[in-house]
């Protein structure tokens, strides 16, 4: 009898569990082309331009079919700073990795910059990272709060 | 966490050995067991809550098996369906709705869940423990503490080897933990680091690099990346398990050998006798053998093949190229079985054949759908290539040469036969080879930001 009471509530709890595991995935997961859409609907990007996969491994050291997508923006000459990326994440467990990859870029694009690059240093002093559950956000930017203000914008949506 | 990693090295693991070599040997598998949560928590705070429960739930059905013989069946029957039904849920839920929609054409909600890491080994682990049970082959495991860190232990939770608990049973409770053991973990441990940081790392950035080219690309460039996947799934995979024997060794488990030198088989049925022998030693015991294995009628037979190959390719991933790959895989054995037996044949060619079974069998597995994987395929063989050779080929060629000649060299017995013959003539060259061998692994874990293994999605 115990056994049978133990394995009807094994899988109650085991219901429960994935209910609960569902309404969590609740908030809307936006496709980065529509987040794309919608912040140069709202802003321009200036001083980056639309990059690919193979140049977001070489600037990250991650693979971008790794995530569920990435949204890439890297600066437009070798004398700009300025970049923009969006990874929307397969699980909260990949967060902590991009954010570490977007700090070491930070840290590495300051090294390149360092003793002579003055307004590129100051751009790079204001980068800032975000992420929530579902995206984990870089902006490189002359005014970057802005920038990432329409980003958190739409992500957060 | 992952092995190949500054925190889990520098941090977590002089943590482990310190807890875990100060206590009395009664509360070593207590510390193992927090230990290996805090492991499997770093990067999964939810699913953490699914393995606590996959423990709890098949602790208690072992139990019941054993204690309710008249209810042991039913039992069994439900320890497995509910194993099955976690493992499908969680790993083939998305890809089922995405068949239903396609095939009927509806528009049935598909949520994504991530995939618990993991899931795949210690689903299997519990099953042949249920399944061990039942059959009387061991006595169930009347300890949670025990049994939790047999399931949950950290050297061996994410990518295997399967330890079966018929094979680590009386380590549980009984082992051998001294200075020596401990050095040769730490070597093979350092090997298994070397292969992951060093080849596969480094190999896998050719793959890559080739892999996102996509459109043009030459016969030699498309052999350039097939080559290179085959090596840094080989490093990527074995390293994996190098290190997770070398620390199951430190802590004075003995896991069984999952690699035995792949690469070199005269045959595809070697390569799998050879390959991932943990998975083929499990599909073996629990599917292959209660079918009826190959002491049937020819045509039961190629149905269990076919059966187990399936199951074996779909284990490996919710896609349908991973089930193409597993077919393609029971085409071969059967042909070997059945057709062709190249007994006259010398060794070498017959490794040539089986070597190039392999690396198609690598397109199919690494492509991102099944139309990629024929494209890839077509084109190493002059279809649809822009060229036989090209500059792009031979600039690939002419910049990684040296590395995959080092990828063939210790993918066969190089590696091993250089260990013997510096233990043998020159151990002080040997120790100051790790020494180098660990700082440069060191300096490229500090470089490369992303360490994920291969099999870690399945």
């Amino acid at each position: 009898m115990k056994l049978r009471i133990f394995q009807a509530v094994s899988v109650i709890v085991l219901f429960l569990f994935i209910l609960v595991l569902m309404q969590e995935k609740t908030p809307r997961e936006m496709p980065l082309s529509e987040v794309e859409r919608l912040i140069l609907e709202k802003t321009e990007l200036n001083g980056m331009t639309r990059s690919d996969a193979l140049r977001f491994k070489r600037a990250y050291g991650l693979n971008a079919e790794d995530y569920l997508e990435i949204l890439y923006y890297e600066p437009e000459t070798t004398m700009d700073v300025n970049e923009l990326l969006i990874v929307r994440v397969a699980d909260s467990g990949q967060t902590e990795t991009v954010r570490a990859a977007m700090e070491s870029r930070i840290a590495q694009q300051q090294n390149n910059f360092d003793g002579y690059g003055t307004n590129q240093l100051e751009i790079l002093e204001d980068a800032l990272v975000y992420s929530n559950d579902m995206y984990v956000c870089l902006v490189i930017a002359g005014d970057s709060r802005t920038l990432m203000d329409v980003v958190r914008s739409i992500v957060e949506e | 966490m992952v092995f190949s990693n500054v925190t889990f090295l520098f941090v977590f693991l002089p943590l482990v050995f310190l807890a875990y070599f100060a206590v009395p040997f009664r509360f070593k598998k207590g510390v193992l067991l927090v230990f290996s949560l805090v492991f499997y928590a770093w990067g999964e705070p939810v699913y953490i809550l699914l393995m606590l429960y996959s423990i709890v739930v098949n602790f208690y059905m072992g139990i019941g098996i054993e204690r309710y013989p008249d209810r042991a069946k039913s039992t069994m029957i439900f320890a497995v369906a509910l194993n099955l039904f976690i493992l499908g849920f969680f790993k083939y839920y998305g890809f089922l709705i995405e068949n239903i929609n396609a095939l009927f054409r509806l528009q049935l909600p598909i949520r994504e869940l991530a995939l618990p890491i993991g899931i795949s080994f210690y689903t299997f682990e519990s099953l042949s423990y249920i399944l061990d049970v039942y059959k009387g082959k061991i006595s169930c495991q009347k300890n949670i503490v025990t049994y939790a860190s047999y399931i949950a232990m950290f050297p061996q939770l994410l990518s295997g080897p399967i330890v079966r608990y018929s094979d680590i049973a009386e380590q549980l409770e009984q082992r051998k933990i001294d200075g020596v053991r401990f050095g040769e973990g730490c070597e093979r441990f350092l090997f298994g680091l070397a292969k992951k940081v060093l080849l596969a790392n480094t190999i896998g950035n050719l793959f890559d690099t080739i892999h996102a080219m996509g459109g043009d690309i030459s016969v030699l460039t498309a052999w350039l990346g097939a080559v290179a996947y085959t090596l840094q799934i080989y490093f990527d995979f074995s390293g994996y398990s190098d290190m997770a024997i070398g620390l199951g060794k430190m802590l004075g488990f003995t896991f069984l050998e999952n690699f035995n030198y792949p690469y070199l088989s005269a045959s595809v049925t070697e390569f799998w006798r050879r390959w991932h022998i943990s998975l083929g030693a499990w599909f073996r015991e629990y599917v292959y053998i209660p079918l009826g294995g190959n002491r049937v009628p020819v045509l039961k037979h190629i149905r269990n093949i076919l059966v187990v190959w399936f199951l074996t390719g779909l284990w490996h991933g919710a896609s349908w190229n991973f089930i193409v790959w597993g077919m393609y895989y029971a085409a071969l054995l059967l042909w070997e079985k059945y057709i062709f037996k190249p007994r006259n044949f010398p060794r070498p060619l017959k490794r040539l054949f089986t070597m190039l079974a392999v690396i198609i069998g690598w397109v199919i597995f690494s492509a991102d759908n099944l139309s990629g994987a024929m494209v890839t395929i077509l084109r190493m063989f002059g279809i649809g290539a822009s060229g036989w050779i090209d500059e792009t080929g031979l600039y690939y060629l002419s910049t990684n040469w040296l590395l995959l000649l080092l990828g063939v060299l210790f993918s066969v017995s190089l590696g091993r036969r250089l260990y013997r013959f510096l233990w043998k003539n020159c151990r002080p060259v040997l120790s100051i080879s790790c020494g180098v061998l660990f700082v440069l692994c060191v300096a490229y874990m500090v470089t490369q930001n992303y360490n994920a293994f291969l099999y870690f999605r399945f």
